[in-house]
């Protein structure tokens, strides 16, 4: 029984524990011998790529300093920002530790002869040789990498990666001297300590994406068109390989002459210079006669993010990677900004879309676990709801398949656009063991703005079982739990659970119904008391002049806008024809306002409709969003536009803008443009993602296709 | 869809809901076969499976101040999975011969590689003329300093010789097969737009577009140095 495992943490503990500034294990103790620590866990090995950090010329003191940079140059840098954040669940990172015997690197002298750039007349002045793992020597001269490897580096690189590291596809090895260097190439990066992290991403660039540099030399160049995606010699508009980002009214060339920037003319308002796509002539190290997209990428400067061609390389090249899908998706206001954000969830990682009204951009991207910790998993359940009243939602997550027990948690902003978990119950609560099968519904039952918790378990107990977890903003607890009986009802596996106020007192109440379990369909109005349900009002078989039957489905909705939560009833395959009802209650009961049968005005109803409760007009009434997929030579998507006692409905039929609907669509509705009411949708599929108006008609606001992005033009389709 | 025509006849054999008799009207006889829920006593006990326990007010609150980083969440013991691990071949490339330097097997599952880098290098490994894996290697051949502060070019050297990975599914090779192993290294001649790969060899398939860097007709294990032999065939011996 309840053995108290449970773990809850307080704000307190939260706001010290976990100042990461990004997902990951918090730094250990240094370690006294060698060893690796996997900094960034997105997957096997194999199916993902991975990179190996190393750190030479590094003591045992020095450990921590090293482990900090790490930190500071992969984790906050290259993987916090843009691309590599986004994708991180591409990425492993593997942090091996190499205690060397002497603290910082060799160091070696050069005269150049004032030769800077040719290192064929440099002679050695001097070299001071410190006994370091991997015997890197640090020189500061440019044509010489700024570093070099002794006769020995190679083999004892190769030897600590293979001890240390599965599989590796990129490395960054670490070199323990203050100064600004760094050698690069065949997927290895040398650097000291004096680098920023933006060289880092410039190089991954090179080696994740096979991009070319788009900085410029005084070179003139004469050859063949390059393989590279990011330069070319092509300056004809419809031929050009990166044409599809190209706004027509961008003049091609858009810049001519030396490295160029923009000289077609005046510069349009706004432009980006990293992200307005053109034709500009220098890249490729070369000065004349090789042109790049934009005036200033990561692949020029370093410091700008990656322009929409390298982008889209390396998106597509990594998709297979990350292993992203739009499958699972939730509609939540994360920043409580009245419009609704999308969290999708993908194995273990989730990802955070904020809308601005108009479009969804990407500004949480977590892989394993957030700071907490809650480790994700593809069997992750996601219950969105504003559980501590802050007027943002937050994130119940329950998994009760892929551990070796049962867990519950409670994520929450972390401040920084992300989540973070505040508690978490580990396979049992007081009062309430956590089964698989455990069923949740996000429901207000005490009406203090805080959404609470309703869990039910009909089917892994000798007996069902029906609990209600209150949330107190930073935690659940158990306040009432009903073992077979539920105020009056005799519960079983197959009851199904519909919250709603249906007496407008501000506590959220529950409709249950059961069409499988007894000779007779059952359907009651259980009441919240704020601590416990009573049971108003039983129907048996037949529900206010409607005759229930199994296949009868239930979508609660105040429709007349009187405050308290109604029931549209829908049948499509227990009777000839398909019939909707509107069930209005006055609190203590349902009477049918109206039913249609077969028909409701503008929309032919059929036995596989499907209904999801929306507000689409504004007025305060629950309406429909309908769609069919099945049983029509096309597919449909309809609204269903209530005025408290009827129905109008419209529809698009086959493709709404550019969406084509399919019968793999999937819907949510939601408030992405931040108006009054839920008037939107969010559609979703395997590889397309939409966002759907329905004001003043059913219009598609945006359509993304494996990842959400906004290019300024184009798009990767 | 026509909404002001008569409703469609989804099952003709069923009846409308307005001819129905309220079963109100004609509930279920209380006889052995009907179960009403009036009927129902309190719970019926299903003796195979567990009980939770009594629900007990005085138990302790739930919020508890607990260890400030939770410990990792417990993995579900599960039966041993089939093995998906792969060989990690360490490749050398020197004028335009391939060399076998390492390698070392790894947990798979392996993920077959679908975009390729066409401005780099790509590997295929054919056993029998099947392709066994095919991979880019996207940086190669030289090394570039990083740029000068304030300045953005690197100083770029052409090494003689460089080093790559190259994996396939230790599943559908073992180490008897080695001397039919097949790798090629090849350069894309010109690029191949929206490139879609089919099963068959990289080069029947693009034969005017790509062009072989370095090749290996199989891995005589005996010709490799000994450090080499020794892990080559630990990599491929279960």
């Amino acid at each position: 029984m309840p053995d108290h495992k449970s773990k809850v943490l307080d704000q307190g503990a939260v706001d010290t524990a976990l100042h990461v500034d990004r997902p990951g294990p918090m730094p250990g103790a240094a370690p006294v011998t060698d060893s690796v620590t996997q900094i960034l866990s997105a997957g096997p090995v194999g199916s993902k790529l991975n990179i190996a950090v190393l750190g030479d010329g590094f003591a045992a003191a020095d450990q921590d300093a090293y482990n900090l940079k790490v930190q500071q140059l992969l984790i906050d840098g290259v993987f916090g920002h843009d691309y590599f954040y986004e994708d991180n669940q591409a990425f492993n990172i593997f942090r091996v530790n190499l205690i060397s015997n002497a603290s910082g690197v060799s160091t070696r002298v050069y005269d150049e002869h004032g030769t800077h750039d040719n290192p064929k007349d440099d002679t050695i002045v001097s070299t001071t040789m410190k006994d370091t793992a991997l015997k890197y020597i640090f020189s500061g001269s440019w044509a010489h990498c700024w570093l070099e490897g002794t006769a020995d580096t190679a083999a004892l690189v190769q030897a600590a990666l293979n001890k240390w590291v599965p599989d590796y596809d990129l490395v960054v090895i670490l070199l323990n001297d203050p100064r600004y260097g760094g050698c690069g190439g065949g997927g290895f990066q040398v650097v000291p300590l004096g680098i920023g992290w933006e060289v880092l991403a410039h190089e991954f660039g090179h080696g994740t994406g096979g991009l070319a540099d788009e900085y410029c030399t005084s070179n003139v160049y004469s050859g063949g068109e390059p393989g590279a995606v990011n330069v070319t010699i092509n300056t004809n508009r419809n031929t050009l390989k990166w044409r599809n980002f190209v706004n027509p009214s961008t003049p091609i060339p858009t810049g001519t002459g030396q490295c160029s920037g923009y000289t077609a003319g005046a510069k349009p308002a706004g432009w980006s210079d990293s992200q307005d796509v053109g034709l500009f002539e220098g890249g490729g190290a070369n000065g004349r006669g090789m042109y790049r997209p934009v005036i200033n990428c990561r692949m020029n400067g370093n410091s700008p993010e990656f322009c929409p061609i390298c982008y889209t390389t390396l998106k597509n090249k990594m998709h297979p990677y990350t292993g992203r899908t739009f499958l699972k998706c939730y509609a939540g206001d994360f920043n409580g900004d009245g419009k609704s954000d999308l969290l999708m969830h993908n194995g273990n990682s989730i990802m955070i879309c904020r809308s601005n009204g108009a479009q969804l951009d990407v500004v949480f991207s977590a892989v394993e676990r957030v700071p907490g910790s809650w480790q994700f998993k593809p069997n992750d359940r996601f219950y969105i709801g504003d559980f501590n009243g802050d007027g943002k939602d937050e994130v119940a997550v329950f998994n009760g398949s892929d551990w070796g027990m049962e867990y519950l948690g409670l994520l929450a902003d972390d401040g920084k656009n992300g989540l973070k978990l505040i508690a978490r119950y580990d396979n049992t609560m007081p009062n309430w063991d956590f089964k698989k099968d455990d069923q949740f519904f996000v429901a207000d039952f005490n009406g203090d703005g805080k959404k609470d918790l309703i869990v039910f378990n009909g089917t892994n107990w000798s007996m069902p079982y029906l609990g209600m977890l209150q949330c107190s903003g930073t935690g659940f607890s158990l306040v009432r739990r009903y073992d077979g009986n539920f105020a009056g009802w005799q519960m079983t596996a197959g009851d199904k659970f519909y919250v709603g106020d249906f007496d407008g007192d501000g506590k959220q109440d529950l409709y249950v119904f059961n069409g499988d379990n007894w000779s007779i369909p059952y359907l009651a109005m259980h009441r919240s008391t704020g601590n416990a349900y009573t049971m108003v009002k039983r129907y048996d078989a037949n529900l206010a002049g409607w005759n229930m039957t199994k296949g009868d489905k239930f979508y609660p909705g105040d429709f007349n806008g009187d405050g308290k939560t109604d029931l549209y009833v829908f049948n499509g395959e227990n009777w000839s024809i398909a019939y909707l009802a509107m069930m209005a209650s006055n609190g203590a009961a349902v009477s049918m306002t109206r039913r249609y049968d077969g028909n409701a005005p503008g929309w032919q109803m059929r036995k596989n409709d499907q209904h999801y409760v929306a507000e689409i007009s504004g007025d305060n009434k629950a309406d429909l969003f309908v769609y069919n997929a099945t049983d029509w030579g096309k597919e449909y998507l309809g609204t269903m536009i209530s005025d408290g006692a009827n129905l109008a409905c419209a529809w698009k039929e086959d493709w709404v803008g550019e969406w084509n609907l399919g019968s793999v669509d999937r819907f949510i509705p939601c408030n992405f443009e931040g108006a009054a009411g839920k008037r939107d949708l969010f559609v979703h599929n395997q590889n397309w993602f939409g966002m759907i108006k329905a004001t003043p008609t059913l219009t598609l606001q945006k359509l993304y296709y494996k990842y959400i992005h906004n290019y300024r033009y184009g798009r990767n389709w | 869809m026509d909404a002001t025509a008569r409703p469609i006849i989804e099952n003709a054999k069923l009846p409308t809901m307005t001819d129905a008799v309220a079963p109100m009207q004609q509930a279920p006889a209380r006889d052995a076969n009907s179960r009403l829920m009036d009927d129902a006593q309190p719970p019926l006990i299903d003796a195979s499976k567990p009980t939770m326990g009594a629900f007990t007010v005085d138990q302790p609150g739930p919020i508890r101040v607990i260890p400030r980083v939770l410990p990792d969440q417990e993995p579900r013991l599960t039966r041993a999975a089939p093995d998906t691990s792969y060989v990690v071949l360490r490749m050398r490339v020197q004028d335009g011969k391939l060399a076998v330097i390492g390698s070392k097997r790894v947990d798979g599952p392996l993920l077959a590689e679908e975009e390729i880098v066409q401005d780099g290098l790509t590997y295929e490994a054919l056993l029998d003329d099947k392709r066994l894996s095919l991979g880019s290697v996207p940086d190669f051949g030289e090394q570039r300093s990083y740029p000068r502060p304030g300045t953005t070019e690197h100083y770029v050297t052409v090494l003689p010789s460089f080093d790559f990975n190259l994996r396939v599914p230790s599943d559908r090779i073992s180490l008897q097969d080695l001397p039919k192993l097949k790798i090629s290294l090849y350069r894309f001649k010109v690029p191949v737009p929206d490139l879609k790969l089919g099963s068959q060899p990289l080069r029947a398939q693009l034969a005017q577009e790509v062009r072989v860097v370095a090749e290996l007709n199989g891995i005589q294990l005996a010709k490799l140095p000994s450090n080499v032999q020794e892990v080559v065939q630990r990599a491929f011996t279960r």
